[in-house]
């Protein structure tokens, strides 16, 4: 294991990290648009 | 007034099955593979990094393909997936690219290299950010829809071409990114992980679609004097 | 009318506007020239970087009045609804694209020949590789920039925001066109002793092969009421 490069789980942890916080912000963004939609549907 | 028993909705399983399967391959990738070659513990960036240039990848020609069909036939919902797999692309490059600079930093030292896959990413993004932004600008549903038709179709038809540009301009980067190219031990991985990010995908591009389509009915059902008031998508 | 016809038609037409307006084109030469100029200002009196760089910053200089170009092309059709009365005659969608676009990749081409003499000036570079080449490039590189750049001045010519739309939506998009004519330009004037010239025509042969191509036959969707 010559030349491997040692440690470096923040990096891992940061690529991980922000990718799935990405996808849930989105996620979420999402939900809450539907659900906005949904209720003016509703009071209609 | 009785709320009515709301069924789960059917894309909800997609997302379901992809949180499960990003856990498994999650697992796999940061526990139970062992430390990349020369990488060491960095090298399990890639095992989502790849992933989700794949899917990124997929999410914009599926953006292609929903822009001919909608030329073509003209169906409401073409536009609605359309409009799911150019957000959900965007999104992924975007992610991509941040991987992309953490991966950089410990190997190479610096946040970003002109690579021609990083450098591809980062054109297709400012693209379809364009054509998000052009949407953005039209109010006409119908002309919005056809224009982000057409956008996407000369955008989607770029991506070969950059890319073997930018390939010829300036060519460095190691070859990690097929499955064929790593230890058999990542693999599974790298695979259960592209299953995940395909499934999440779907969810979020379905579910995006269906946002749309609640927007048009309440364009069809809303008076006209009120009608301005839900202009966009 | 076969599509040939009407083509040159509209082909005609263009021309003509843009030479009726040739106050507006050589202010669009000014503008490119002053980008030239700026660049200098910018990298500073280094003359050897300078004529380094020279292709670029002409290619760059180019793309920013190309802007200015292709809008203009739309915009004298929006304007008094002509595009409208078009649309009533039985123009074909395709024809009206090809001469359109036929036009600008014309302008285009002439904006960068008379852009030429100015950055060789300004830059103190010349020509030690082949002459024709440079010319190829230069027209290939116009024509890669006139066909989408038509299909979207036909959207933005009408949309809100259509200052920041067009460039937004061209410039990423002609980052291929920019990368071969760059490098071919600089081929064109240093010589090409390592035989790379093909491979970055072929670029630019790609590129304005598939998007004059698929253009015409989008900009009937674009125009539609």
């Amino acid at each position: 294991m010559d030349g491997m490069i040692q440690g470096g789980w923040e990096w891992v942890a940061a690529a991980w990290g922000i990718s799935l916080t990405v996808f849930a912000t989105y996620a979420v963004l999402l939900h809450l648009r539907i659900r906005h939609e949904r209720r003016r549907e509703e009071n209609r | 007034m009785s709320a009515p028993q709301r069924r789960i909705a059917p894309e909800h399983w997609f997302g379901v099955a992809g949180l499960i399967l990003l856990a498994v391959g999650s697992y796999l990738g940061l526990v139970e593979a062992p430390p990349e070659r020369y990488m060491g513990e960095v090298g399990r960036i890639l095992y989502i990094h790849v992933p989700t240039a794949w899917i990124g990848l997929l999410a914009l020609t599926a953006a292609g393909v929903f822009a001919g069909l909608y030329l073509v036939q003209r169906r409401p919902r073409w536009d609605d997936l359309l409009t799911g797999c150019v957000e959900v692309g965007v999104i992924l490059t975007a992610m991509l690219l941040i991987q992309g600079s953490i991966w950089a930093r410990p190997t190479w030292g610096v946040f970003w290299t002109w690579d021609p896959r990083l450098t591809t990413a980062a054109i297709l993004l400012l693209s379809f950010i364009g054509v998000l932004a052009l949407r953005a600008f039209v109010e006409d549903p119908q002309r919005r829809a056809r224009w982000t038709a057409v956008a996407t179709l000369v955008a989607v038809l770029d991506i070969p071409i950059v890319y073997f540009s930018v390939k010829w301009w300036r060519t460095l980067h190691q070859d990690f990114s097929s499955p064929e190219t790593v230890a058999g031990a990542m693999h599974w991985p790298l695979r259960i992980n592209a299953f995940a990010l395909l499934a999440l995908a779907i969810w979020l591009i379905l579910r995006r679609a269906r946002l749309s389509r609640q927007r048009r009915s309440a364009r069809a059902t809303a008076p006209p004097a009120t009608s301005t008031l839900v202009a966009g998508d | 009318m076969t599509l040939g016809v009407q083509t040159r038609a509209i082909l005609g037409k263009d021309l003509r506007v843009t030479w009726r307006g040739r106050a507006r084109s050589a202010a669009v030469f000014a503008f490119a020239g002053t980008v030239l100029l700026l660049f200098s200002f910018a990298v500073g009196p280094d003359s050897k970087t300078l004529a380094q760089h020279a292709p670029g910053y002409f290619w760059i200089a180019l793309l920013l009045g190309s802007v200015l170009t292709l809008s203009d092309a739309f915009r004298v059709e929006t304007e008094d609804d002509a595009l409208d009365a078009m649309r009533v005659l039985p123009v074909d969608p395709r024809a009206l694209f090809l001469g359109k676009a036929a036009a600008s990749a014309i302008t285009l081409a002439a904006l960068a020949a008379a852009l030429t003499p100015v950055a060789g000036l300004l830059y103190g570079v010349g020509v030690q590789g082949s002459w024709l080449q440079l010319l190829v490039f230069i027209v290939l590189g116009a024509a890669g920039l006139a066909a989408p750049g038509t299909l979207y001045a036909a959207m933005t010519a009408k949309a809100r925001g259509r200052e920041v739309m067009l460039p937004l939506l061209l410039f990423p998009l002609v980052i291929p066109v920019l990368l071969a004519a760059v490098k071919g330009t600089a081929l064109a004037l240093a010589g090409d002793p390592m035989g790379q010239v093909p491979s970055w025509l072929g670029v630019l042969v790609a590129f304005d092969l598939v998007y004059w191509a698929v253009c015409p036959l989008l900009l009937g969707a674009v125009i539609e009421s």
